[in-house]
């Protein structure tokens, strides 16, 4: 699943897109839920697509395929009911009323992501965990300056940016702040920020500068300030792989990762 | 109105203007190109009043003295010849192509080297650019007398023309949107802005030559520059760019020009 190529023969692949289309028929049935119409959509509903190879190759455009029941699609699906919302997550450390973040004001469009720290060096993707240290500088922009002294950042973001290679040691990592030195990963879930897939880095490799991913880790920063645990001027990621190939090869590895407060 | 009152106008506007800057670094590249615009723009009006003076002391390469006319802004003064014509040509036809280039620059670099860090990456960027353009016009300088204008002139304008709707022009543009990781400070956040400057001023060179020597062909005529100003603004921003009417755009503006010349001087 983790390469253009060979995807589509992964049967979850076709799962997947089913799903995602059938969803979108249930999004449809809801009231005044319609397919986009008008001249500024002519781009993407004349946007064509060449399925199959040869003398059986057949071109579509995306305005034939928006009514299942039509031809050339004729189908249509038994059960389009809007799936349940997920359940709301719960986090008992999460609690901002005596936090320096401010959770319930939300975040002003007007001041800007300040960049913080940023790693020296490329940290390589490996089929054990690694880790990259990054040195934090107290801000000095606008998001501190428009707030009282001593206050803290409302969001804290960060990004992996510039992830590139050809061979990968595993198909996902898992990624961590503020591990402790030699730490299984998998004793510290509270400390997780989300997930790097490599699903396309191939690909965004050879043509440009790999794939860039974004958290927001607010809530998980939160909670290390909460228990101490937070350095404001040191922050330690790890990067753990999730179900490593056996050759235990791979060159893939992120170019920068950058830390940014508002 | 008040003496209060205007003061809070005046804290209103100079507020609104430090929040532009904030969430707009690249601010001062904008208007460092507009300022380029309006000196090309004025040494072409300049020309129109004064035919037989060449503000930037050439003549424009590959024609006749005779060419340098009254219709400076449709044949061109050679904007494109000495250093101050090259660097403001740059800046005025290439700066505008990399704002998200430098915002990347800014806003991956700490609070207080944003503009630093943009000015490093300029740096670099209108060096390749100063080079490649000193070599464009130098051998145009040297292939005219010996093709002839005409020839040389059609050729230009046929191959920017047909490289616009080549798909590797495509490919090449991709590359210019690129970005890479930078150091967060000391030498080493000055080194990867200068080489991300350098590599993605080869990057543009790689997608903007043909339009480029089409400019140096035409004398840099400000109409023509204008044109395909368009042309790669409409390429590097555009979600859709059409290639054949960007091509149709080349082709037109540079036989305007060639219909100009002729008009002007049916001798040639």
């Amino acid at each position: 699943m983790s390469f253009f190529e060979t995807a589509a023969r992964d049967p979850i692949f076709w799962l997947h897109h089913a799903n995602i289309d059938r969803l979108w028929e249930a999004w449809l049935a809801l009231e005044d839920h319609v397919n986009p119409t008008g001249r500024r959509w002519d781009p993407w509903l004349n946007t064509w697509f060449k399925v199959g190879s040869g003398a059986s190759a057949v071109t579509l455009r995306v305005r034939q395929v928006l009514d299942t029941r039509q031809p050339p699609l004729n189908y249509f699906y038994s059960n389009i009911s809007v799936p349940a919302p997920a359940p709301a997550v719960v986090l008992t450390a999460s609690s901002a009323t005596d936090s320096g973040f401010a959770e319930e004001e939300p975040v002003s469009q007007d001041i800007p992501l300040e960049m913080v720290g940023a790693s020296e060096t490329r940290v390589p993707l490996a089929a054990e965990p690694t880790e990259v240290e990054v040195a934090i500088e107290a801000p000095s922009g606008p998001a501190l300056r428009e707030r009282a002294e001593g206050a803290q950042p409302r969001k804290v973001y960060l990004q992996v940016e510039n992830v590139r290679g050809r061979a990968l040691a595993a198909p996902n990592y898992r990624v961590y702040v503020n591990l402790p030195p030699g730490a299984d990963p998998t004793a510290y879930e509270d400390r997780r920020i989300g997930q790097v897939s490599m699903f396309g880095v191939r690909e965004a490799s050879e043509s440009g500068e790999g794939l860039t991913f974004s958290f927001d880790c607010t809530r998980v920063v939160e909670r290390l300030q909460k228990t101490e645990e937070w350095d404001p001027e040191r922050l330690r990621v790890t990067f753990a792989p999730v179900r490593p190939s056996a050759e235990k090869g791979g060159d893939v590895s992120v170019g920068g990762v950058r830390l940014f407060y508002a | 109105m008040s003496i209060t009152t205007v003061r809070a106008v005046n804290y209103d506007i100079r507020d609104k203007l430090r929040r532009i800057s904030w969430h707009h670094p690249e601010w001062w590249v904008v208007m460092a190109a507009a300022v380029a615009w309006m000196f090309i723009a004025g040494v072409s009006l300049v020309g129109m009043s004064h035919p037989h003076a060449s503000s930037t002391g050439s003549t424009p390469v590959g024609m006749s003295h005779a060419h340098v006319s009254h219709t400076g802004i449709i044949l061109g003064r050679g904007h494109g010849q000495g250093m101050l014509g090259t660097v403001a040509m740059v800046i005025a036809m290439m700066l505008p192509l990399t704002l998200a280039n430098v915002r990347h620059v800014a806003l991956s670099s700490l609070w207080r080297r944003r503009h630093r860090a943009i000015a490093v990456f300029l740096v670099s960027f209108i060096a390749v650019w100063i080079v490649v353009q000193i070599a464009i016009v130098g051998t145009w300088g040297l292939l005219t007398p010996l093709v002839g204008w005409q020839t040389a002139g059609g050729v230009a304008m046929v191959a920017a023309a047909l490289w616009e709707v080549a798909p590797i022009k495509r490919q090449r543009l991709r590359r210019c949107h690129r970005t890479m990781p930078l150091a967060p400070r000391g030498w080493r956040a000055d080194a990867d802005c200068a080489r991300y400057g350098v590599t993605t001023g080869f990057s543009c060179v790689t997608t903007c030559w043909a339009l480029m020597v089409a400019a140096a062909a035409f004398s840099h005529s400000l109409m023509v520059m204008t044109v395909l100003f368009g042309v790669q603004m409409s390429g590097r921003y555009q979600r859709r760019p059409s290639p054949i009417l960007a091509a149709l755009a080349v082709l037109g503006v540079c036989l305007l020009s060639i219909a100009a010349l002729f008009a002007h001087h049916p001798h040639h």
